[in-house]
């Protein structure tokens, strides 16, 4: 039998960088850029590696992206949606990329490299790990880029909704719906 | 059965599920040094001129109700010589044939400790020269690379700087050394100019650069035609804010950026300032003023970034939309204060009139209060003057708390009573002085957000009498729409 669903979320960083004043700086420094690389280069490929599949070019699309995000910084107004701009460059990126290969490579595909969480791996049940990733990579696109943006870029849903010109509240909904029904296919067990 | 087993089960499956690795740190260190290379040749662009004005929330909110809507018709510009006899190059953009045009016959390259300079493309004519060229095989010891301009030297021994470029990209990749390549237009060459020197920067050795007429297939032609046009938006009824300064804005550094600001006779608005037409296109060039009428400062920057898309959106006279190009080897580089310029290509045939149109535009709101502390002559690191000043902007009330001697300058605690939108931006400034800032903090809790930020100073801070300002903006979408009709030539 499936969990009943409670809706929660994930803790929202109460304690945020202070984003505009990094803006500021390096609008007038543009060497200050260095500092919002800092925050979001890992977020950034992981986000890429997930979409593409592979080191190298996610790696190459995680340089074009930050690079066009400097040249573009002169013209970027702070709405303090600083996470939704870099992203949606990444995401020109990554279709720029599959506009050349023409293939898209699922999450599941991805390359098999050592990870944070192999120990969370080993902990949680592998059949349910193997059993969901088959399930998301089975999502349409728009939920398995829902997918990609919350859990692997960790997004918040206000930076998911500015990023996909949505309200906070209807990309909540439509992840508590995606969540449900993953719960519901996985029979997830349950203490 | 657990009933208030959330999904925190099934979110931490779906992390293992989806997981993926951390970026490699030698490739996170390598693209930071590429950043910083790329970020120093950014830095010495020419600044750009910007105004703003203050603008009053509560006001704005009462006047975007007062909308009408006026038609204005063109033309704004009207040329002397209409049909104009232009040639038009990709990448370099119109060019003015009445003196011919001079090219290089081929890149010309120099090497050096490995390090290779490429002239890769010149275009001479009568209104600038235009210079493209690459730098190949950087290593990395050289980091950080020499970012000086080059210089044209003439056969009088004088030199020519440029006007304006030195945009581009810097490649490169894990351990391969670095490149990067750029173009700058420098002022227009005499006629009889066939031979210049192209001083390299950073001590490499100077390229003779032998010009030759370009060849009679080098330029697509292009006519300029006249650029009449009808346009609407709306007027906002208003006390007339001052208008972007036209005096004050800096020199114009590059032949195709306008002279003067456009003339605004018809005030905000979407203005048509030429036509250009190729065999197989037509290329319009106009821009959106900001003529001071508007609740609010134009957000130019934001025009473009706020949609992740250009904005104007064209259809023909179907109503069916048009595909068109953004031509950035035309468009006007943004000189004037107000004012978003664009060109755009459209394939022919062309089923007019066509109407573009631009839904809103981006206003800056700003609101700001300040306050006025006396630390004395000596402050010692660590002093703190408690204060639980209550003080309003924008309709927002805010609590300073404290301000404390820091090392380098003075830190400042305020508080606000009410959760500010995300999309409220604060910004604390000492009046008279120019302070650098360390990354702030900003803590939400459900009722109030706490900011705490220090204001740095690299010589010694000021004492004395302080004075704060603590100022709100916000980028609101003014809607309109704005509309401009134009119809091609009849055949």
């Amino acid at each position: 039998m499936a969990i009943p669903i409670i809706q929660t979320s994930l803790p929202e960083d109460l304690q945020k960088p202070d984003e505009a004043s990094l803006i500021a700086a390096a609008k007038k420094d543009p060497r200050e850029f260095g500092q919002i690389y800092n925050l979001y280069v890992q977020p950034i490929f992981r986000y890429l590696y997930s979409r593409i599949g592979s080191l190298p070019e996610a790696e190459d699309a995680t340089a074009q992206t930050f690079l066009a995000a400097l040249e573009a910084l002169d013209r970027y107004q702070h709405k303090g949606h600083l996470a939704a701009w870099l992203f949606a460059i990444a995401r020109r990126k990554a279709t720029d990329h599959f506009r050349a290969q023409r293939q898209q490579v699922p999450l599941e595909y991805a390359e098999n490299v050592p990870s944070e969480t192999d120990l969370l791996k080993q902990v949680i049940q592998t059949e349910q790990i193997t059993a969901l990733a088959k399930l998301i990579a089975a999502l349409p696109e728009e939920e398995h880029e829902l997918v990609r943006l919350r859990y692997i870029a960790g997004l918040s849903f206000s930076e998911i909704g500015r990023l996909l010109n949505r309200t906070e509240a209807a990309v909540k909904k439509l992840l508590y719906r995606l969540l449900a029904r993953l719960q519901s296919q996985l029979e997830v067990p349950h203490e | 059965m657990n009933n208030f087993t959330p999904f925190v089960q099934l979110e931490d499956i779906i992390r293992a599920a989806v997981a993926v690795p951390q970026a490699l740190p030698e490739f996170v260190d390598q693209l930071n040094t590429d950043l910083m290379q790329q970020a120093s040749l950014k830095k010495r662009k020419i600044l750009r001129p910007f105004y703003l004005r203050p603008v009053w929330i509560v006001l704005f909110a009462v006047i975007t109700f007062l909308v009408v809507t006026t038609l204005i018709i063109g033309p704004q510009r009207v040329y002397a010589a209409v049909r104009q006899l232009f040639g038009y190059i990709p990448g370099v953009g119109i060019v003015e044939q009445s003196n011919g045009i001079r090219v290089l016959a081929e890149p010309v390259s120099v090497e050096q400790d490995g390090i290779t300079v490429t002239v890769k493309q010149v275009v001479a004519d009568a209104t600038r020269t235009f210079v493209a060229y690459s730098v190949d095989n950087i290593p990395s010891s050289d980091i950080p690379i020499c970012t000086i301009p080059p210089t044209l030297q003439l056969p009088d021994g004088s030199t020519l700087s440029f006007l304006s470029g030195g945009e581009g990209g810097i490649g490169s990749e894990n351990g391969v050394p670095m490149q990067f390549s750029t173009n700058y237009t420098f002022p227009p060459l005499l006629a009889n100019v066939r031979k210049v020197m192209f001083l390299s920067p950073c001590q490499m050795p100077a390229i003779q650069l032998i010009l030759i007429p370009a060849p009679s297939n080098f330029v697509t032609p292009a006519v300029e035609i006249e650029a009449t046009s009808m346009s609407s938006g709306p007027r906002f009824l208003t006390t007339s804010t001052p208008a972007p300064d036209k005096t004050s804005t800096s020199r114009p550094y590059d032949p195709s950026a306008p002279a003067t600001q456009t003339p605004v006779p018809h005030g905000s608005g979407l203005y048509l300032d030429r036509v250009i037409e190729l065999d197989n296109a037509y290329i319009l060039v106009g821009n959106f003023t900001d003529a001071g009428d508007l609740p609010g400062a134009l957000s130019t920057g934001s025009l473009e970034v706020d949609q992740f898309e250009h904005p104007i959106q064209i259809t023909d006279a179907a109503g069916q939309p048009v595909i068109y190009k953004v031509r950035y080897d035309i468009r006007p580089a943004v000189e004037w204060g107000g004012v978003w310029y664009w060109a755009y290509e459209i394939s022919k045939p062309v089923h007019g009139p066509l109407t573009l149109t631009l839904a809103s535009v981006p206003v800056q709101q700003e609101d700001s209060n300040q306050f006025s502390l006396d630390v004395g002559q000596d402050p010692q690191l660590g002093q703190k003057w408690v204060l639980n000043w209550a003080i309003s902007i924008g309709g927002y009330n805010f609590v300073i708390e404290d301000v404390a001697r820091a090392e380098n300058g003075y830190t400042i605690h305020y508080h606000s009573a009410a959760p500010i939108p995300e999309d409220v931006n604060i910004v604390l400034y000492m009046v008279g002085a120019d302070p650098t800032k360390s990354p702030g903090s900003e803590t939400r809790h459900s009722d109030v957000v706490i900011y705490s930020e220090t204001l740095n100073f690299d010589d010694t801070p000021p004492v004395g009498n302080l004075t704060f300002l603590l100022q709100l903006n916000k980028t609101v979408r003014l809607p309109g729409p704005w509309t401009l009709t134009w119809s091609p030539p009849v055949p």
